[in-house]
């Protein structure tokens, strides 16, 4: 049934093909009646051509024209007379043909037959005075004498005769009254024609100007009349088929897609190349225009329209395929060349089409002053003076357009350099590189924010890992603890029983203080921690933390040496967290200071920043970078027989970077030296 | 005697605390979950204390305490591996009167279960000694008597060498107030600092070790870290809690 529906789309578009051009015909002749009508002939109340004004202007012509002829050929006659016989075989090679001995005004006389005439207008004109009669009658058995002639003529119902210096004639127009005064009469009537006899043939078979005129004045009266009706009609019939063939173009078989065959991939440049060739080939049958026959005019007409048909239609149907595929635009050479060319310059760098634009606007620019000042006229001068200002606003306008798709992508990209990868470029904005380089840097961005979504993600499960796997070490270790130290009160056997309960006493102690620092760390590491930022006096805290660790240097004998500044120095931490980094900078002093040294802990206060400053000897020969020691589980001894988890300067590293302060180590030879910077609080001077 | 209710799913904990709970002579009642927590507290009237740890299967550490809690007043000392300060606050907030976090030293478990009996079978002991005369200054469970020279701390007498004794008198008479290192040296010493460097530091270290059970997480003497130092108002606090 679909198939069925579909086909019959096509069906009717071929027969609408056929049915087009007789409503077509139709209209033309209508508005050519119309157009003829108007332009050629005053409306006149008659329907009958011969009654027309224009018909009798055309006879009178007729007429007019043909008195001359009698006169010269009188002429002719008299030199014939007097001269060798070849003239007269000459003068038949004119085209006329003689009949001699001819009674003409009661003496002999010689009859003109001009025979090359094809026309409907008949006439015989008599010159008694030199008696030759003139005619375009054949020259026949019938057509012997001057009467015979006349009765001939007299056949024709239209005449119009002369005789006399009398006007005898069934046209109205041509009567005497009508024609009097007329410089065509009066070089009738002057001339030595005494006798003119004319009419019309009847239905007027020759094709001749009074037969076309006919026909057009026909045409045009039908026309006017069948006008209002068939025109409209004609043009609704053709609306109606237009569509039918522009729906039914394309559709072929099943489904509802538009088919195209090997014509309409061609470029459309070479289609209408091919389609003008038919086309111009039909015309070569319009040639039979000139022939005489009848029918080859007909069939070589025919066979033109229609292959210049067939030529229109192919075009007409692969224009609207075309169309209808939304490839009219892309199947043109200029298209393809265009976009050829594009590519061309789209796959050269941007350096390469930069050159490119600045030679070609260069060689715009200097053609155009060159035409300035080269011109020969002001005209000249002006337009190329209007064009090198177009260039210019041209090319502002697009540098213009570039600077501004640039500065979004700045944007952009200042954006993600502040860290908000969360950014949306409008693409529409942007053309060509800047698009590519806007749709890169969405990538780019888009890529940063699910790795740092990503990190954090990882960081907060790795903290909640090492959380829940601390608590499940606790539970065991409690007990561990417990009776080791339940151990401790009891007898032992021997005193290795003894040693070894001290080793196993100690290693739970130091497990203990591992699994406290791994949760702190890796929650430090991954900025788990919510701080409580408050206004730290520095003297005061180093001076705290210093009374705390005063027993433990005592225990090793090292003396610290304090320098601290006058007035108090104000920073913004929390005070627990910046505690617990002083707290594992001291603890480290303790632990790993060579005996019976000095520490040095200085607080230097700078313009708008603070440094605090610690120095020590190590114990141990400090065979690693300052980076290495900053790590995770790493410490100055590579032994790890003293306790000490190797987590204390990583925590105080990250404690510190937290709260907005700066760590850093410096190593050289045993000196170890640690600085903590932080900024001053900005309303310092406020708060004193 | 009294009978401590010692509450854990780990059993070698609970024997180990037994062990140490009936060396110090108190008598121990064990339970392995929430729920056996709950049957002996309703079956036992004179339970004293009970120690009970939160991570438990059935009924956990913090709804057991929560349900105790509804009649009964015994004092609940929280015992758990979650060391977080979100895990402390939650334990004492449900009901619990004290929290220890493991592993824990077994003398602090043992000096913090002897001050929570002490201050649940002693109740109003403070106001008694507080009548004694105008020279006494206290917060929570802390004593100064300036007649006797004595400090005390739930009610076990503390030995101070005379500075440490008037620096901790000064701050007990202005307990919840935060004094600098400088300003404590000026009250103290009565006369101008001249860069006390860390004295001052190193003797309110020596206090805190005598009078706090765990001197890392002070009770009483408060550290404010870059500010400076207080004894914290219990009164207070108490006050406003009722």
């Amino acid at each position: 049934m679909k198939e069925s529906k579909i086909s019959l789309a096509r069906v009717s578009k071929n027969i609408c093909y056929f049915i087009a051009p007789i409503f077509g015909l139709i209209l033309i002749a209508c508005i050519a009646g119309l157009i003829i009508m108007d332009t050629e002939i005053e409306l006149e109340n008659t329907s009958n051509y011969y009654d027309t004004k224009i018909f009798s202007n055309n006879y009178l012509s007729s007429i007019y024209a043909n008195t001359y002829i009698p006169t010269f050929l009188k002429e002719e006659g008299n030199e014939e007379q007097n001269n060798s016989q070849s003239d007269m075989i000459d003068m038949r090679s004119y085209g006329y043909d003689i009949q001699e001995n001819v009674q003409i005004n009661g003496g002999t006389g010689i009859i003109w037959y001009k025979t090359d005439n094809n026309s409907n207008f008949k006439y015989l004109m008599i010159d008694y005075e030199n008696r030759i009669a003139v005619t375009n009658l054949e020259h026949t058995m019938r057509t012997d004498t001057i009467d015979e002639i006349k009765g001939i003529i007299a056949e024709n119902p239209t005449y119009w005769n002369f005789k006399n210096g009398n006007i005898d004639t069934n046209i109205s127009y041509l009567s005497m009254e009508e024609i009097r005064y007329t410089s065509q009469y009066e070089e009738i009537s002057s001339s030595n024609i005494k006798e003119i006899y004319t009419s019309l043939v009847e239905d007027l078979p020759y094709r001749d100007d009074y037969a076309m005129s006919k026909f057009a004045y026909d045409l045009s009266m039908r026309a006017n009349t069948l006008a209002p009706i068939l025109i409209p009609l004609c043009i609704a019939t053709l609306l109606a088929l237009g569509l039918i063939i522009l729906n039914g173009i394309g559709k072929k078989g099943k489904g509802p897609g538009i088919h195209l065959n090997g014509f309409d991939k061609i470029p459309l440049e070479i289609a209408f190349f091919i389609g003008s060739c038919i086309i111009g080939f039909s015309m070569i049958f319009f040639v039979a225009l000139k022939s005489e026959l009848r029918a080859v005019i007909f069939s070589g007409v025919t066979i033109g329209t229609i292959i210049s048909y067939l030529g229109a239609i192919l075009l007409l149907e692969t224009v609207v395929k075309r169309m209808k595929t939304h490839t009219l635009w892309k199947t043109t050479l200029l298209y393809m060349i265009g976009h050829g060319i594009k590519t061309l310059i789209d796959n050269r760098k941007i350096a390469t089409k930069l050159t490119l634009a600045y030679w070609g606007f260069c060689a715009v620019g200097f053609i155009a002053t060159f035409g300035i000042v080269g011109s020969y006229s002001a005209g000249g001068s002006l337009f190329w003076f209007v064009a090198l200002v177009s260039l210019g606003i041209a090319t502002f306008c697009f540098l213009f357009r570039k600077i501004k798709q640039f500065n979004t992508i700045q944007n952009a990209i200042k954006a993600i350099y502040e860290g908000n990868t969360n950014i949306k470029l409008n693409e529409n904005e942007l053309t060509g590189v800047l698009k590519q380089l806007g749709i890169y840097i969405e990538d780019i961005a888009g890529g940063l924010s699910n790795a740092v979504n990503e990190s954090l993600k990882s960081e907060r499960l790795k903290t909640e890992l090492i959380t829940n796997v601390s608590h499940d070490i606790k539970t065991p270790l409690t007990s561990i603890i417990n009776y080791v130290d339940l151990l401790k009160k009891e007898k032992m056997p021997n005193e290795k029983a003894t040693e070894y309960l001290m080793i196993l006493d100690n290693k739970s102690q130091r497990l203990k203080k591992l699994t406290e620092d791994l949760v702190e760390a890796s929650k430090a590491s991954s900025g788990n921690i919510k701080l409580k930022m408050e206004k730290i006096e520095v003297k005061e805290l180093v001076k705290q933390v210093s009374g705390e660790f005063e027993d433990k240097f005592k225990a090793r004998n090292l003396e610290e040496v304090m320098t601290l500044p006058e007035e108090p120095i104000y920073i913004k931490a929390d005070g627990r967290y910046i505690y617990r980094v002083l707290e594992n900078l001291y603890s480290n002093a303790s632990k790993y200071a060579l005996e019976n040294t000095r520490v040095y802990v200085d607080v230097i206060s700078n313009k708008n920043s603070v440094v605090i400053q610690m120095k020590n000897i190590s114990k141990e020969e400090l065979n690693i970078s300052a980076d290495e020691l900053m790590q995770r589980f790493v410490r100055g001894d590579s032994a790890r027989n003293t306790e000490g988890s190797g987590l204390g300067l990583s925590i105080a590293s990250s404690l510190t970077e937290l709260q907005g302060g700066k760590f850093h180590i410096y190593l050289d030879g045993d000196l170890f030296k640690v600085t903590l910077g932080f900024y001053l609080l900005e309303d310092r001077s406020v708060e004193n | 005697m009294y009978n401590i209710l010692v509450v854990d799913d780990d059993k070698e904990i609970v024997n180990a605390i037994e062990i140490y709970l009936t060396k110090e002579g108190y008598n121990v009642l064990k339970a392995y979950n929430g729920m056996e927590a709950l049957k002996i507290v309703k079956e036992n009237d004179d339970i004293h204390l009970i120690l009970l740890d939160i991570m438990m299967p059935k009924l956990d550490g913090i709804s057991t305490a929560n349900l105790i809690r509804k009649d009964k007043k015994v004092p609940i000392i929280m015992l758990s591996a979650k060391s977080e300060d979100y895990d402390k606050i939650t334990g004492l907030n449900n009901g619990a009167d004290d929290y220890i976090t493991k592993p824990f030293n077994p003398l602090e478990l043992i000096a913090r279960v002897n001050s929570q009996i002490r201050r649940y079978t002693s109740l109003g002991s403070i106001a008694d000694k507080m009548e004694k005369g105008n020279n006494v200054y206290h917060s929570g469970d802390l004593i100064i008597n300036d007649n006797t020279k004595q400090v005390e701390v739930e009610g076990k007498e503390i030995k101070l060498t005379p500075t440490e004794y008037n620096i901790l008198k000064f701050l007990t008479k202005n307990k919840g107030i935060v004094y600098s290192i400088e300003q404590i040296y000026e009250n103290v010493w009565e006369e101008e600092s001249y860069g006390a460097e860390n004295i001052i530091a190193v003797h309110i270290r020596h206090i805190r070790e005598k009078i706090e059970i765990n001197p890392r997480e002070p009770k009483y003497l408060k550290v404010i870290w870059g500010v400076g130092y207080k004894i914290e108002n219990l009164d207070e606090k108490e006050k406003s809690a009722k």
